[in-house]
């Protein structure tokens, strides 16, 4: 290698700049033809993973690049200094570029430790309710009632107001009478989903509009293990109701399950 | 970890100016990186140092009403009305706008005095006139909450519509009712009025769970009197 680079110094910048195009041109036919050597070999699977080529793709990018960068180092015969010049701003770059990836990293590390939430917690999270799979490194997966999964950014976590639905019920500070959790324990092991959401009704007879809402309730009492409350909330154009739906967290897929159904139930009774 | 990179660092035979620059270079990425985490915590530190508000007081930020629980280093958790936990990161907090529905009842009566003694007039109704320094004295309260709501009343919803000023003898009538539950009298005055009549009420209570668990009542209350010829049985 030191005998190169030091052969280097008899270059003349002619001849510097042909060995830099030519190896260029060298460097990427091989990726080339190693590129297809290597797909050639992976399609005559069954089953090509399409991952496993994508990630060859862009090994073969980077190891050409950093062998064109060393050529450029050999054929002009780059000092020292120049090196680290370069490595230092290529340094800078990659870190400033990968600090998305490390925010997100650290996020992650970060919701681990403080848990605002845990696995399989009913959670409401920038605009998106559902009950949390994962929190891996970079995204927080949540699988919403409509079954689909979400990933969310850890880093996006850090500034969202998270609502987490799950309630320890053996807290006993001073919100417990109000949350009336000691007639609760009996019902519920330990912790309950207390799921709630917003409903409008039309504005009419409010008698009968309590009727049938409570009818609703009284028949999904058996599906949740629980009646649903609600109380009027607001008034606008409509009525808008709270509806606070408690299940056991052990039987999370009772609300996952009938959540919907007891919507359209709702739904149906007013329009 | 440590003894790992040493480890290398001999086999190799790295320099320490190589292991320096390498680890510079990580710990900018790191650094930037954690800016978020170190919002959160500053944020949490300055709320507790400055206190536009503590524990059991309710506060509105972001469209979320409630109760503050907890005020942690990373994350403030409010209770809502309808008993669900937000979880505020502290960083929010620094940024959004904020209302503190609680009051310190002795430093308002001060400020009222004040007021009264240089003759400025009174332009704030932040309590109620019937509080006076001996009802202070009397219920040894340092705290109230003064809650603001909006409503919106579709007083066309009828033919002929339902008039402005039987919605306004309703509602009198409903605050008076409440004004045991409360403690305090309740506040009403109407604002615009673009297809729905807005209608603001202030509910003065000594404590925020009254409001949690008489509102409802409260609202549902205004709606059947207004609405009473919506009643099917009169």
């Amino acid at each position: 290698m030191m005998t190169i680079s030091q052969s280097g110094l008899n270059f003349n910048p002619i001849i510097s700049i042909a060995i830099f195009i030519v190896g260029t041109g060298i460097v990427i036919l091989c990726q080339i033809l190693l590129l297809r050597l290597i797909k050639s070999y992976v399609t005559r699977m069954d089953k090509p993973p399409l991952d496993v080529i994508n990630g060859i793709n862009i090994l073969t990018k980077f190891i050409s690049m950093i062998a064109i960068l060393y050529l450029f180092i050999l054929a002009f015969n780059a000092s020292i200094e120049n090196i680290i010049i370069v490595s230092a701003i290529l340094g800078s770059i990659i870190s400033f570029g990968s600090a998305q990836a490390i925010q997100n990293f650290i996020a992650g590390l970060y919701i681990v430790f403080t848990a605002p939430f845990g696995i399989m917690d009913f959670i409401s999270l920038d605009g998106k309710e559902g009950f949390v799979q994962e929190i891996s490194l970079n995204y927080t997966k949540i699988k919403t009632i409509d079954n689909t999964y979400h990933f969310i950014p850890n880093k996006k976590i850090l500034s969202t107001n998270i609502i987490n639905y799950n309630n320890k019920i053996d807290k006993k500070d001073k919100n417990s009478e109000f949350l009336s959790f000691d007639n609760l324990q009996k019902l519920f092991s330990t912790e309950i989903i207390n799921y709630s959401f917003l409903w409008g009704v039309p504005l009419g007879d409010y008698d009968s509009i309590v009727n049938k809402i409570e009818k609703v309730c009284v028949k999904y009492e058996s599906t949740f293990g629980n009646q649903p409350e609600f109380f009027l909330f607001n008034v606008s154009h409509r009525l808008q109701f709270k509806f606070m739906v408690k299940v056991d967290n052990k039987e999370s897929e009772r609300l996952e399950n009938n959540l919907t159904d007891f919507r359209d139930e709702l739904a149906l009774q007013f329009h | 970890m440590y003894f790992i990179g040493f480890g290398l660092a001999y086999i190799f035979q790295i320099g320490p100016e190589f292991i320096l620059g390498l680890s510079t270079v990580f710990a900018t990425a790191i650094g930037f990186a954690s800016t978020s985490v170190a919002a959160n915590i500053v944020g949490g530190l300055y709320i507790i140092l400055t206190r536009p508000f503590g524990v059991g007081d309710f506060i509105s930020t972001q469209d979320k009403e409630g109760i503050v629980q907890e005020i942690g280093l990373n994350f403030t958790r409010i209770m809502q009305i309808d008993k669900t936990t937000v979880t505020i990161p502290n960083s929010n907090l620094l940024n959004a706008s904020l209302e503190n529905y609680t009051l310190n009842l002795a430093e308002e009566i001060k400020k009222r005095e004040v007021k009264s003694q240089f003759k400025i007039k009174e332009y704030s109704i932040a309590i109620p006139e019937s509080v006076t320094k001996s009802i202070y004295d009397t219920f040894e309260q340092d705290e109230i909450v003064r809650y603001s709501s909006m409503i919106q009343l579709k007083l066309n919803v009828t033919d002929p519509s339902i008039p402005l000023n039987f919605a306004k003898r309703s509602i009198m009538e409903v605050c008076d009712e409440f004004k045991d539950v409360f403690g305090y009298p309740i506040r009403f005055y109407f604002g615009r009025h673009v297809f729905r009549q807005d209608t603001y009420f202030v509910i003065t209570t000594a404590n925020p769970y009254t409001i949690f668990n008489n509102y409802p009542l409260f609202l549902e209350k205004i709606v059947r009197k207004i609405f009473m010829n919506l009643q099917e049985t009169k």
